[in-house]
């Protein structure tokens, strides 16, 4: 088992050096995050290539990777005949995940002010996937094909098939323009605080509802659909039709036979998706101007903002990967059949 | 596998008998044919297929594309059965022309998909070994980068660097070259991860032992006698990864990376959506409710295919 783990986390850091030079090329090219720079005023050329030389953009690409990824603090910078100053950045090896070009501030800080925000929508709707999911799922396969499988059934064909930014147009077009017009209490449909409000957590609770429930909305048909067909193929094992045979009560047989087993295989897919959780919901995040990670994405996108980029995407694949190795582990727990 | 000096069945025989997912076409056709949501979908695909072709013959280009300011944002009504959008191009038309695009979009990327992970996962699976081991860690690293991220960061990298294409006197934006690629090449993981699984099973069965025998090249062997009983998977994730491509499209284009709205599609024409949500709703839910019908369209095909492919199932 050390060995298996030891293995995977040599196996992940190799892959995670190799990912974050591949999307750091791609990174390089995406604008010029000097353009941007100087707002109404932009920089003259002079003031360009000072800026280009201070902030390393002109260096080989190598070179700005292994910056990137060990720092520059050995090294000396001497640009436009100043005198030469020593490199300030430590890597990312060592914690140090750089400055925004877009405002100055640490990487780190810049990400770490979204992170809540994102898991405050994320989370609550990753419980009620689960519950409803796996609710529904046992729901349907216990009565299979009787009015209300098919029902379910039919409901998570089509939610399966809506992009996501279609059910949260059609919620906040219903909630949000109609209640209103209606003269019913209505929902807020964008930003996380009424901007007259108090910034109370009723506020913030009231503007979650539309976007949790559209996260929910989307996944949960994919989570009953699982744990429909494992319960079904849990049903017809042997050693169900034995503890039948044996006389143990339907609802023993269901609750503790067939729904533990067919709990195994939805272990992977919520471990999976936890290790997602991170990367949040950014189109959800993008339609009703949420603050989280996805949002601060698409924003930072727009002024090629690199080193907030490189962060997030070192940040969510750190996450997947630590989550797919804790599901691995995790299944040993739940599956003693199961050996690395 | 079986020790080498037994005598092995005749090749022919071999093929007739053990082949596990090729079945005689008609067999096939019937269960679809039974598999009533598949029908559904099928029926939903060839509604939408006249749609868009039929009405490229009645309705002029020009509607779609060129802005008329003095007729923006009609509701429905006799003039523009669906309405018109914010610089007064008539939304039937551009749910028609956009149509064309969004289709083929999803067709192409499928393709490019297919070709890369069937190639990607049939060498893994077939030669093993240090190649299996470089190909698959190179699927888990296109695998691990959260996907929509990927292409959102591929779409700007190469965006605006495709010259507009000029076919049938149509004027087609190079983004959409660049989508089709950006989605073809990302999103072929999955299927090279099934069809190694199959190549891997299925490089054990007996024909291929009696092939190796008789001293067929492997490349042979491996795309001519291996790779045709993979034939179903293949189809199966194929039809399925023409709803995803469409799905990805939407996503891109509606977070305006996508194709530039000169060039319609389903999915850049609900891209100002969020403003226009109550002032003129015919904007986003016609392109919205077509998206719907096309992707559960294909998953209705792809399942029924699944099932009437899958010799596991033998239900329906």
């Amino acid at each position: 088992m050390l060995r298996f783990i030891a293995r995977r986390l040599v196996q992940s850091t190799l892959l995670l050096v190799f990912v974050s030079f591949v999307i750091f090329i791609l990174m390089q090219n995406i604008g010029d995050p000097v353009a941007t720079m100087g707002g109404r005023q932009p920089l003259d050329g002079a003031d360009q290539l000072r800026l280009r030389c201070q902030l390393g953009l002109n260096d080989p690409i190598l070179v700005q990777y292994a910056y990137w990824l060990v720092g520059n603090d050995f090294t000396t910078r001497e640009c436009d005949g100043e005198p030469p100053r020593p490199g300030t950045r430590r890597g990312i090896l060592r914690g140090d995940f750089g400055t925004s070009l877009s405002d100055r501030r640490p990487v780190t800080q810049v990400i770490g002010e979204r992170v809540p925000n994102t898991l405050l929508l994320m989370i609550p709707a990753q419980i009620l996937i689960i519950v409803f999911g796996v609710a529904i799922g046992i729901f349907s396969a216990l009565r299979q094909y009787s009015f209300y499988d098919n029902l379910f059934t039919g409901l998570s064909y089509i939610f399966q098939s809506m992009p996501i930014f279609l059910i949260a147009l059609l919620l906040i077009y219903l909630f949000s323009v109609n209640f209103k017009q209606w003269g019913l209490p209505s929902l807020p449909p964008n930003g996380m605080y009424d901007p007259l409000g108090d910034r109370s957590a009723g506020d913030v609770l009231a503007h979650m509802i539309l976007p949790v429930l559209s996260i929910t909305l989307i996944s949960v048909a994919g989570y009953a659909r699982f744990t429909r067909a494992s319960m079904l193929e849990t049903m017809n094992a042997d050693y169900v039709r034995t503890a039948r045979a044996k006389g143990m009560s339907e609802r023993r047989v269901n609750l503790v036979h067939v729904l533990k087993n067919a709990c195994l295989p939805l272990v992977t897919l919520i471990g999976l998706d936890l290790g997602a959780l991170i990367t949040g919901a950014t189109v959800t995040e993008s339609l009703f101007a949420w603050p989280g990670l996805g949002s601060l994405f698409l924003d930072k996108l727009g002024f090629a903002d690199f080193p907030v980029l490189m962060g997030m995407l070192v940040l969510f694949t750190l996450s997947i990967i630590a989550f797919q190795l804790l599901t691995d582990i995790a299944y040993t727990w739940f599956d003693p059949r199961i050996r690395y | 596998m079986a020790a080498t000096t037994l005598p092995t069945p005749a090749l022919p025989a071999a093929l007739g008998a053990e082949v596990p997912s090729v079945k005689s076409g008609s067999r096939v056709l019937r269960r679809f044919l039974r598999h009533r949501a598949a029908v559904l979908g099928m029926i939903i695909l060839i509604g939408l297929a006249l749609f868009v072709v039929g009405g490229s013959l009645l309705l002029p280009y020009a509607l779609a594309v060129d802005p008329a300011p003095r007729f923006k944002l009609q509701a429905p009504g006799a003039e523009h059965t669906f309405g018109t959008d914010q610089i007064g191009r008539d939304i039937l038309a551009r749910l028609v022309y956009g149509g064309q695009i969004s289709l083929l979009i999803g067709i192409t990327a499928m393709l490019l998909s297919l070709l890369v992970g069937t190639l990607i996962g049939a060498l893994a699976g077939y030669y093993g070994g240090l190649l299996d081991s470089i190909l698959m860690r190179l699927t888990e690293a296109v695998l691990t980068i959260p996907r929509l991220f990927l292409l959102l960061t591929m779409s700007k990298f190469f965006g605006g660097r495709v010259p507009p294409l000029v076919i049938g006197g149509r004027e087609f934006s190079g983004s959409v070259i660049v989508i089709i690629v950006i989605l073809g090449i990302t999103s072929w993981p999955g299927l090279a991860r099934i069809v190694r699984a199959q190549i891997l099973s299925l490089r054990q069965m007996e024909y291929v032992l009696a092939a190796e025998s008789l001293g067929v090249r492997r490349g042979r062997i491996l795309f001519r006698h291996i790779l045709p009983n993979a034939t179903a998977t293949i189809i199966v994730s194929a039809t399925l990864g023409i709803a995803s491509a469409i799905q990805s499209e939407a996503y891109i284009s509606f977070l305006g990376l996508g194709v530039d709205s000169k060039t319609p599609t389903w999915g850049n024409m609900l891209q100002l959506a969020p403003r226009y949500l109550g002032s003129a709703p015919w904007m986003w839910l016609f392109p919205g409710a077509l998206l719907l019908l096309t992707v559960l369209g294909v998953n209705f095909v792809g399942d029924g295919l699944r099932d009437a492919l899958d010799p596991k199932s033998q239900k329906g």
